[in-house]
């Protein structure tokens, strides 16, 4: 649909200037603190998504950068420019809002017109831009109709060319696909994505979704309780938690606290035993379903015994949640059809250890 | 079984008493109306005969033409007027919380509460003391003074009705607040001004017992100019006045309706 341009990541990788800055940001409402602390930067292009549980200030600080909200502390700047009391119709961004908000009284092309309106376009200028925007969302055709008239995935395709049409220094997208369905979801995030990288706009993406941060995302912020927990890649994230509750909240993992020998053993608390060479001391061991596999001669790693405990049939997958040696553990595979493990039966396991993650308990 | 019974029971007399108040709603008009057309000498139902000639006469008439023009001039610049009041605090007290908002709230529904003959007396009184009866200030002022919790109330829902997003979502888009005013809030709050326009329209030309205090220049309302001649005079001449009443009253009504109808299909 679109070209990308080449060599974007080693692009995103050199440019260090951040379009958008927040600087030990914090906001309270009375005694309830709703972010606390929250310095963070989106570089050039770059696709930065803060995700985190609801009520954990992800959507408190996008508002911020948008100036919605007024931070209790901290500066918010834009290229390089301080915002921070800037009222929003002052500052360069485009967002997405999460009902879209697209004006019912108004036409898609003068919702997408609106924007330059304000910005004092010419007229020619403005309708050449909204045909642009609407081709660019692949919509030309439904310029004359009312928000009212369109679909979900429409409404949220118009909003993203009202918001691109000004070309904004930053775009801003609050869980913008949180009312679509499940089908249409991944979908649309494709082609959000397709859409971003082609204009290649900064953008600051709102989300619970764990799978949308992955997929999407060129850096994570993992927010808890109006917190940053861990700012990484993708892979970093999921693949390097850097605490429990990043473990846990970015896909399905079973953690195990105990400790780890001199040798590097990992024993957990409730008796599970793990040849590896983590270095000594209390640690959280993380364990994911694809780590653990049915036993195979020849394979390394050590046969254990597993019970199953629960069985979930995903269609192209069988989640179990399993007993090991007293630890509960979920394992995740493809079972050939008709030997589907039972809730009771005894599996041969193996944990896969090689490119396990160890969170050390944080020293005291 | 049993139930069915008596939800049966139920649905049919609340039919019935439904019936029974729209009835007692519309007869007074009904009768009013017809026999305004009689071609007798007295106020009759059924009327003796049809014709026109109490409307000729309503035509003809100075004092119920010149108030009739009066009732309807006060109640458009009222509307006009508490529309714009009404918007102005509605908006005030649903989007900021200032000191002394519950007081202002409160008085612009106190003239709910306050007898209108009360402010009728209070408003002469006031008026006479600025020397200024002879204008029509006191007159536009003690409709405003009932019209305006009306709009107030009706404006009022139709904000906290309204989404708020849309308005961020054009601050987003560079508006500035007044833009944001003219081209999203006022807009979507279309239906709600005007039918509260109605209601500040339909207090002001109907009200007798704040405006019997407040004629000026020795012009009176309709409905003051009706009471007057009923305490002479008892003939269809009034209820050919009283028709033409609820004929304008009825016609605003529609013609807004047909407004919002229009703008809502658009």
């Amino acid at each position: 649909m679109l070209n990308l341009s080449k060599d974007r990541e080693t692009a995103v990788r050199d440019a260090n200037e951040f379009v958008v800055e927040l600087r030990s940001v914090s906001k309270h409402y009375g005694e309830s603190i709703a972010v606390a602390n929250v310095s963070l930067g989106a570089r050039r292009g770059e696709l930065l998504c803060l995700l985190g549980p609801s009520g954990c200030g992800k959507t408190t600080t996008l508002r911020m950068v948008a100036g919605f909200v007024e931070p209790t502390s901290g500066t918010v700047s834009i290229n390089d420019i301080d915002m921070t009391r800037q009222p929003p119709y002052r500052r360069d961004t485009g967002m997405v809002f999460q009902s879209y908000a697209l004006f019912p009284h108004m036409t898609v092309a003068e919702n997408v017109a609106f924007g330059l309106e304000n910005l004092k376009w010419a007229r020619a200028e403005r309708e050449e831009r909204v045909k642009e925007m609407l081709r660019l969302v692949e919509l030309p055709h439904l310029a004359e109709r009312l928000p009212g008239q369109l679909s979900g995935g429409q409404q949220q395709r118009i909003a993203l060319a009202r918001a691109l049409a000004m070309r904004p220094s930053v775009l801003l997208l609050d869980e913008p696909f949180s009312n679509l369905d499940a089908q249409l979801r991944v979908r649309m995030r494709e082609e959000l994505r397709e859409v971003i990288r082609g204009v290649d706009v900064t953008t600051l993406f709102v989300t619970h979704d764990q799978e949308e941060a992955l997929t999407m995302s060129d850096r994570i912020v993992v927010m808890n309780a109006g917190r940053i927990e861990q700012v990484g890649t993708p892979g970093e994230i999921y693949e390097a938690p850097s605490t429990s509750f990043v473990a846990k909240f970015i896909g399905w993992c079973s953690l195990l606290d105990g400790i780890v020998d001199a040798d590097g053993t990992f024993r957990s608390s409730g008796g599970l035993c793990l040849k590896g060479n983590w270095s000594p001391g209390p640690g959280t061991a993380v364990i994911r379903p694809e780590q653990i596999r049915l036993f195979s001669h020849g394979a390394k790693g050590v046969a254990q015994n597993a019970r199953v405990l629960q069985s979930h049939y995903y269609g192209g997958a069988t989640r179990l949640l399993l007993d090991v040696n007293g630890e509960q553990l979920t394992m995740q595979d493809r079972f050939p059809f008709g030997r589907h493990p039972k809730v009771g039966d005894v599996l041969n396991i193996t944990i896969c250890i090689d490119d396990m993650r160890m969170i050390s308990a944080a020293p005291s | 079984m049993r139930s069915d019974l008596i939800d049966n029971a139920m649905a049919v007399s609340g039919a019935c008493i439904r019936c029974l108040v729209y009835t007692i709603l519309a007869l007074p008009a009904v009768l009013v109306i017809v026999s305004s057309f009689t071609s007798g000498e007295t106020m009759n139902f059924p009327p003796a005969g049809f014709s026109l000639r109490w409307y000729q006469k309503v035509w003809e008439n100075d004092l119920f033409m010149s108030a009739l023009w009066t009732s309807t001039y006060v109640a458009v610049l009222v509307a006009l007027v508490a529309l714009v009041i009404g918007f102005a605090s509605a908006f005030a007290i649903n989007r900021f919380s200032f000191p002394g908002k519950a007081f202002l709230q409160g008085l612009a529904f106190s003239p709910l509460i306050v007898p209108a003959v009360v402010l009728g007396i209070g408003l002469l009184q006031l008026f006479a003391g600025l020397g200024l009866t002879r204008t029509i200030y006191p007159l536009l002022l003690g409709h405003l003074v009932l019209a305006i919790p009306y709009v107030m109330r009706t404006i009022l829902a139709s904000l906290a009705l309204q989404q708020r997003v849309l308005e961020e979502a054009a601050m987003n888009l560079r508006a500035t607040p007044l833009q944001v005013i003219r081209r999203i809030t006022l807009p979507l709050i279309l239906p709600g001004l005007l039918s509260a326009a109605i209601f500040a329209f339909v207090t002001s030309f109907g009200n007798v017992t704040v405006s019997a205090f407040l004629t000026y220049g020795g012009k009176v309302t309709l409905p003051v100019q009706i009471f007057a001649y009923v305490d002479t005079s008892y003939d269809p001449l009034v209820a050919a006045v009283s028709s033409i009443m609820i004929l304008v009253t009825l016609s605003v009504i529609l013609t807004i309706e047909r407004l919002i109808g229009a703008e809502r299909l658009a």
